[in-house]
């Protein structure tokens, strides 16, 4: 959705240091003069941009969008285009390559200089897009991730392992909406941008994530006074650039003083930049209140937080205790697979870190009160690596799991209630859900007949019919091996998205 | 969803190690000759430790991402021939944490790896012999292993 996006993608880079385009502004040079010319090369690059074709579909979706952000980006603000010309101010540099690289080296720092994202704590960072966590899933471990890069990381074969700690899980949880809205009010700029660049992603491969509509009121407006503030500075950094640019035209400042100049300059306006930016960061801050973050179960501040799979964030001592095997969500009702929840370490210190003194003072009240956490035994998660099976013992281990899972395995198809991925047993699949991803329950799920939405944003509702789907991995598996081409209708049945990833797996293995 | 996560965290890799990355080390995506980068594959140095017979060598390695990243690790390679215990013949590394199977996360970043590497040089890892020279030298005879190490410290000087 903004340029970083852009600046990162093959085609344009590729396309703006490729030979052909600096010949092509090098033409446009010896028809102008210089002066002239600084303005030509910016408005190439626009124009190549523009003209690559997902660009223009996205471009009304980026003023729907820029109403919201700060101008100080390459495609909502064109001013900002004076920053290119002091690049090629030798002109026989232009055709070398490796000033062409570190052309696009500078242009990487300036884009980096232009985000206006707000600082986020490492422990906020996933680790698997290496971004900010967007619609956060916390996994039995304790450790979160963004949902889609937990979807796309689990096996579609066997159990998953988190991509933290290599603990093994079969559930895909729920997202965990107390962690979203926090981010939502915590990072507001930050999350917008992962919330368009994550919906583009899902527009194209007609996948979806649950939507919500929590973007509350007092959000927007702060961003739009964030924006509205970032906007003045810029227009101060701009001008200040432009007289810059003409003065090194002027007198034929040599490329290297000159850029060194722009970068004071950004330098600078960075500073002032940040002023409004930290105020903005402290008056986020005092939004948020311990009344975002407290537990379903005892409404206090959470006091060492464990999610269930539903994604509801409890105490560690409150998470309900389990009278029969299985832990059950007091909210939701739904059963909680696996163990007792390990405690969500990284959310833990951001709540010690935000709210020193009620948690100090939530820890006393429920030591005092005789209730001790430790009285389930240490479950935070001790970040150990699974031990290292050595390699016979693997292909053991995966023929015995093969000979008895493995006719009622569905291969990369997950059930829509409790998460269990992939399905063994048997398999229900509604007819009446239309979406690409489908809607698939297992057999427990079938059998409680759960009013859970979908996962993917499906408008599963109660009265869609179902059937039931065999496993088709061992058909798959002979044809393939086989090698028959003609298409049965035991695949057809899988979803496309699940045959397509098996295959992958297959071919890869 | 059928598009990857590859290149958006290799993107983000890229910018991590830009911002900060240990002394010594350079890691780089791939430049065609007209100046058009491939995220997938990354050309990078490792410098040999100090104080080890590895000083002195900075040695070039290539990652090889593919579109599992990061739910697949990179394929590291030096280059063919390499002599350590741990490296096969084709040059590429043997290694727990770049192993699907057994260590690798997605959670481990290119620095992390790099540095991984950096200690497997020093610390082979008998109990997973790569080749048969590195190997046989290795635990047979210390002194002449020693000299080849020095000898090939020297083969691959700094880039200036």
């Amino acid at each position: 959705m903004k340029n970083y996006a852009l600046a990162h993608h093959p085609q344009v880079l590729s396309k703006i240091s490729s030979p052909s385009f600096m010949q092509s502004t090098h033409k446009n040079k010896k028809k102008t003069n210089r002066k002239s010319n600084a303005k030509s090369f910016p408005c190439l690059l626009e124009e190549l941009i523009t003209s690559l074709p997902h660009v223009r579909e996205r471009e009304s979706e980026r003023k729907r969008i820029s109403q919201f952000l700060p101008p100080s980006s390459f495609i909502q603000s064109p001013d900002a285009w004076v920053l290119i010309p002091a690049m090629d101010k030798e002109e026989k540099s232009v055709f070398n390559p490796s000033i062409s690289i570190s052309f696009m080296e500078d242009l990487y720092q300036t884009l980096d200089l232009c985000k206006d994202d707000e600082q986020f704590p490492d422990y906020f960072k996933c680790s698997i897009c290496l971004d900010l966590l967007y619609k956060p899933v916390v996994l039995a471990c304790g450790h979160v991730s963004c949902f889609w890069c937990v979807h796309k990381s689990m096996n579609n074969f066997r159990h998953s392992r988190c991509p933290k700690c290599r603990n093994e899980y079969y559930h895909f949880p729920c997202i965990c909406r107390l962690l979203h809205s926090v981010f939502v009010k915590l990072y507001p700029v930050a999350y917008k941008r992962r919330e368009m660049e994550v919906l583009e992603e899902e527009n194209d491969a007609h996948y979806f994530s649950p939507q919500f509509e929590d973007h509350s009121d007092t959000t927007v407006n702060s961003y739009a006074y964030h924006a509205s503030s970032e906007r003045s500075n810029l227009g101060g950094f701009v001008d200040q650039l432009d007289c810059d640019t003409c003065h090194g035209e002027a007198t034929n400042v040599p490329r290297n003083s000159n850029s060194r100049d722009l970068e004071g300059d950004s330098n600078i306006s960075l500073e002032e930049k940040k002023l409004p930016e930290n105020g903005q960061v402290n008056g986020i801050h005092k939004q948020l209140s311990t009344d975002d973050v407290l537990c379903v179960a005892c409404k206090q501040l959470l006091l060492s937080p464990s999610a269930l799979n539903c994604g509801h964030v409890y105490c560690e001592a409150c998470v309900p205790t389990p009278k029969d095997e299985s832990i059950r969500c007091q909210v939701c009702q739904s059963l909680h697979p696996g163990g007792f929840p390990k405690v969500c370490l990284d959310f833990d210190n951001f709540l010690v870190e935000q709210f020193p003194e009620e948690y100090a003072h939530q820890r006393k009240v429920i030591h005092g009160s005789g209730v001790s956490c430790q009285q389930k035994g240490p479950s935070a998660c001790a970040t150990q690596v699974g031990k290292v099976a050595s390699k016979s013992s693997i292909w053991i281990d995966d023929f015995t799991w093969w000979h008895e899972h493995g006719p009622n395995l569905h291969v990369g198809v997950g059930c829509d209630s409790c998460g269990r991925y992939p399905i063994i047993g048997k398999r229900y699949k509604c007819m009446d859900c239309k979406e690409a991803v489908g809607f698939d329950l297992c057999e427990d799920c079938y059998g409680t007949s759960s009013k859970l939405p979908g996962r993917f944003n499906q408008q599963h509702t109660p009265e869609h019919r179902f059937e039931v789907v065999q496993s088709s991995v061992f058909h798959k598996i002979v044809r393939m091996m086989g090698g028959q081409s003609e298409d049965n209708s035991d695949a057809s049945t899988l979803s496309n998205h699940a045959s397509e990833e098996s295959e992958n797996r297959d071919s890869t293995a | 969803m059928s598009g990857g996560i590859a290149r958006g965290r290799l993107a983000e890799e890229r910018k991590a190690w830009r911002k900060n990355h240990p002394h010594g080390f350079v890691a780089k995506p791939e430049t065609a000759t007209d100046g058009s980068i491939n995220l997938m594959a990354w050309h990078c140095t490792i410098p040999g430790k100090q104080g080890t017979d590895w000083e002195g060598g900075f040695f070039p390695i290539t990652l090889h991402f593919s579109e599992d990243y990061p739910s697949k690790p990179p394929k590291c390679k030096f280059p063919q021939g390499f002599f350590h215990p741990n490296v096969y013949p084709s040059g590429t590394v043997c290694l727990s944490i770049l192993n699907e199977d057994s260590g690798w996360r997605p959670a481990i970043t290119v620095k992390q790896i790099l540095i991984g590497i950096q200690d497997l040089l020093d610390q082979p890892n008998p109990a997973d012999p790569a080749q048969t020279d590195g190997y046989h030298l290795f635990i047979q005879e210390p002194a002449e292993y020693k000299r080849r190490v020095r000898q090939q410290a020297k083969q691959y000087p700094p880039l200036v």
